[in-house]
């Protein structure tokens, strides 16, 4: 049975809601929030996203997406053009090859998952950073950073199943058939 | 038949996997190759970026409005909650302004008469152009933010911001109305400065952190608590004797500089835009 061009176009759309999910963000870490020191214990909201959506439907998650975040990522932070869009890159990587192990296994083992690729991903970010400048960066911020990603994962893995299974599941139901 | 037909089946796969991973190692190299490209300061490249960040800054100020709605709700409780505390604290330092404006007026008067005396050139007049602050970066690997200013304003790479009375920052890139200014606490920020009171110079560091470093002072150099720090005006970057904070740690090894303000609480800066410099601007244009 043919679909028609509204149904493509809905399809369509369906399948950019994680991008759009993560756009959103990655729009959000720099909407200046005015309260001192609240820098230090933002959450990196988009990678969490990344994760969520790398494990359970890569299919809606390609390198096309990856890139998108990481030049988007780029364009508004101060770090140089490139960065993170290499960390966004080495976390799809490492998310899709050692996913399987976690998907199906209970939450709190993909928690783990995450607190493993968030960790491997910053310290990549915090390595190269150092080379850049030719100085370490401090430590104690980022791991802030860190322990508040870490913290609000389950947060956004809810808010991701809820948009999954609101939006995409018809999607996926027509993927199970196939 | 389905036997061949299997075995193409998964060499597809097979291939498309292989393709991925191939697009995926090209993706990560030319992000790489891009950070120590841009390292070099490519001005074709930062012109790339114009495309990106003009669509982008836009949606940025869009998804801040709700933020800076519920900010102002608070800050309007706030207000409302501290406002008579500060009206007798107001009172009491209005008399006192009252008593320093007559004194002022009398030194203002005075130095007119010295500066006669001595044939001083005053400084350059400055004006400023006010900037709202629409996205702001401060986590662990880069101190940065984005304020929009009126595109006819003339504002660009170098320029000093303010907040209240202080340094925060300069101009790192003009998108448009869209500038990226570069904090003083960012790992990149290097300002010379003096120590106001004992005019000891050193360099102040920036380390992604809230608190900054001051760097290159004389080891016998009298540094104390509480003491002012303000730009030394060497380079000619900055101007001199704009105050950027206060010693807030002073040991032998290190002295801990803390910024006179919250820039975090920073809604708007001033961007100051120095008239010498705007008509070396204008003769530039004109040539």
């Amino acid at each position: 049975m043919k679909e028609s061009l509204s149904e493509i176009l809905v399809l369509s759309f369906k399948k950019l809601i994680p991008l759009f999910l993560t756009l959103f963000c990655v729009l959000v870490l720099f909407v200046p929030s005015h309260i001192p020191l609240s820098h230090f214990f933002r959450p990196d909201l988009a990678m969490a996203c990344l994760y969520f959506w790398v494990l359970y439907r890569s299919d809606l998650f390609s390198v096309f997406c990856v890139v998108v975040l990481g030049v988007v990522s780029d364009s508004l932070s101060g770090t140089p053009f490139g960065l993170n869009l290499l960390v966004f890159v080495f976390a799809y990587i490492l998310t899709l090859t050692y996913g399987s192990y976690v998907n199906t296994k209970p939450f709190f083992i993909s928690w783990v998952g995450f607190a493993l690729v968030f960790f491997l991903s910053l310290f990549l970010k915090w390595i190269l950073l150092s080379i850049y400048h030719k100085m370490f960066l401090p430590v104690p911020h980022i791991l802030l950073t860190y322990a508040a990603t870490v913290l609000i994962y389950p947060l956004m893995a809810q808010i991701n199943i809820f948009v999954q299974n609101k939006y995409l599941r018809f999607e996926g139901e027509i993927n199970e058939q196939g | 038949m389905l036997k061949h037909r299997r075995g193409l089946f998964i060499r597809l796969s097979q291939f498309r996997l292989f393709l991925r991973k191939l697009v995926l190692t090209l993706i990560a190299f030319c992000a790489f190759g891009l950070v120590f490209f841009n390292k070099a300061g490519n001005e074709n490249f930062d012109k790339n970026q114009d495309i990106l960040s003009t669509v982008l800054y836009p949606i940025v100020r869009v998804i801040q409005l709700p933020a800076d709605g519920a900010y102002l709700t608070y800050q309007k409780i706030k207000d409302v909650v501290l406002v008579y505390n500060e009206n007798a604290a107001l009172r009491q330092k209005m008399q006192k302004f009252d008593e320093m404006q007559n004194r002022l007026h009398a030194l203002n008067v005075e130095n007119k008469l010295l500066s006669e005396m001595l044939f001083y050139t005053p400084p350059t007049g400055v004006s400023f152009v006010t900037a709202k602050v629409i996205a702001g970066e401060g986590d662990g690997f880069s101190h940065s933010m984005i304020a929009y200013v009126p595109e006819k304003e003339n504002v660009h790479k170098g320029q000093v911001v303010l907040y209240k009375d202080a340094l925060i920052g300069r101009v790192d890139r003009v998108r448009g109305p869209y500038v990226h200014i570069m904090l003083i606490s960012d790992i990149n920020s290097k300002i010379p400065v003096v120590i106001e009171r004992t005019r000891d110079k050193g360099i102040l560091s920036g380390n992604n952190t809230s608190s900054l470093s001051l760097l290159f002072t004389a080891s016998n150099a009298d540094v104390r608590p509480s003491d002012r720090v303000v730009t030394s005006g060497v380079g000619g970057v900055f101007p001199s004797d704009l105050l950027i904070g206060y010693i807030s740690k002073a040991s032998q090894a290190f002295i801990e500089v803390l910024p006179a303000h919250e820039i975090e609480k920073a809604e708007y800066v001033k961007i100051v835009r120095y008239l010498e410099e705007e008509n070396i601007f204008d003769e530039d244009f004109n040539q």
